[in-house]
């Protein structure tokens, strides 16, 4: 067995990271997505009106 | 051609400027500050440095270490400092050379050259006035010159200097405030508003990234949600596994 000490504080601070990504991702949405396939269908939404612009 | 006064006392104004006419001619270079080429704050320090004077490299530090003047106060040898569209600070710097001429290095392909100058020029270029501004160090009608708003720097004369700050001061904020019916000199409202965006315009900076933050573009928002939980799936991962070894 090899031991893995950065194994530990890597993993937090990729969760942390990942976290404060997740918080940009989803954070500050219309009021109208309420589920994550509203989030979907809002994703949609905006790439279909930057894609027609 | 050497300008460089050898006597005793400081350099004055006119020396500065005789410098830089020296170099009308020279080709416009990015970044320039030596002599086979300049851009347009590097003439400034390259002249100031010859005069032996510590002056900053950019237009937005030269304008933060100058003594700042108003319009009729302009001496030969003194900088005018000006904006042109989408930069935040002064991004162009010129010498006045006196009877509404300057002395410049314009921009990419032009050569350094004397310029007529009058109150409407910058806006014929498109350009704003930021303000004008002494260099500390420089000697003007036998009066040493003062450094800017206490940051620290020396006075050609010597003695004497906190006094006269402090007077600065008081006369850059009296001046600024006495814009009253018949008041012809001073800085204008679109002068002060300049410098007050020119301060604030750090702060526009952290608010855009605020703002970024805070309203994320889709494209962001897919990039950070798929990043993000890849991101936080392969930590857990990892640290589910942290007791495991690697072979």
């Amino acid at each position: 067995m090899v031991p893995r000490p950065a194994a530990l504080p890597l993993g937090i601070l990729m969760v942390g990271v990942g976290g404060i990504l997740l918080f940009v991702a989803f954070h500050n949405l219309p009021p109208e997505v309420k589920t994550f396939s509203d989030f979907l269908g809002h994703m949609a939404v905006q790439f279909q009106q930057s894609g027609a612009k | 051609m050497s300008r460089v006064p050898t006597g005793g006392g400081a350099p004055t104004g006119t020396d500065f400027l005789a410098l830089t006419i020296d170099q009308i001619g020279t080709p416009y270079v990015w970044g320039g500050d030596r002599p086979g080429g300049f851009d347009c704050s590097g003439l400034v320090k390259w002249a100031t440095e010859k005069l032996g004077i510590n002056f900053p490299r950019t237009s937005e530090e030269q304008w933060a270490a100058v003594q700042r003047i108003r319009a009729d106060q302009l001496q030969p040898g003194d900088l005018i400092f000006m904006n042109f569209p989408g930069e935040a600070a002064p991004g162009h710097v010129v010498i006045y050379a006196g009877n509404d001429q300057i002395i410049q290095a314009p921009s990419t392909g032009q050569l350094v050259q004397r310029d007529s100058f009058t109150a409407g020029t910058a806006q014929q270029w498109g350009a704003t006035i930021v303000g004008y501004g002494r260099i500390p160090g420089l000697n003007y009608s036998g009066e040493p010159v003062t450094t800017n708003l206490g940051k620290g720097g020396t006075t050609a004369g010597g003695a004497g200097s906190g006094g006269q700050a402090t007077g600065s001061i008081l006369s850059n904020i009296w001046d600024a405030l006495s814009l009253g019916p018949g008041f012809t000199g001073g800085p204008s409202p679109s002068d002060i508003a300049n410098s007050i965006l020119s301060v604030a315009a750090p702060l526009v900076k952290v608010a855009e990234a605020l703002d970024w933050f805070f309203h994320p573009d889709h494209w962001i928002r897919l990039f950070a949600g798929l990043a993000g939980g890849i991101l936080v799936f392969s930590g857990i991962w990892q640290m589910s596994h942290a007791g495991e070894g690697g072979g």
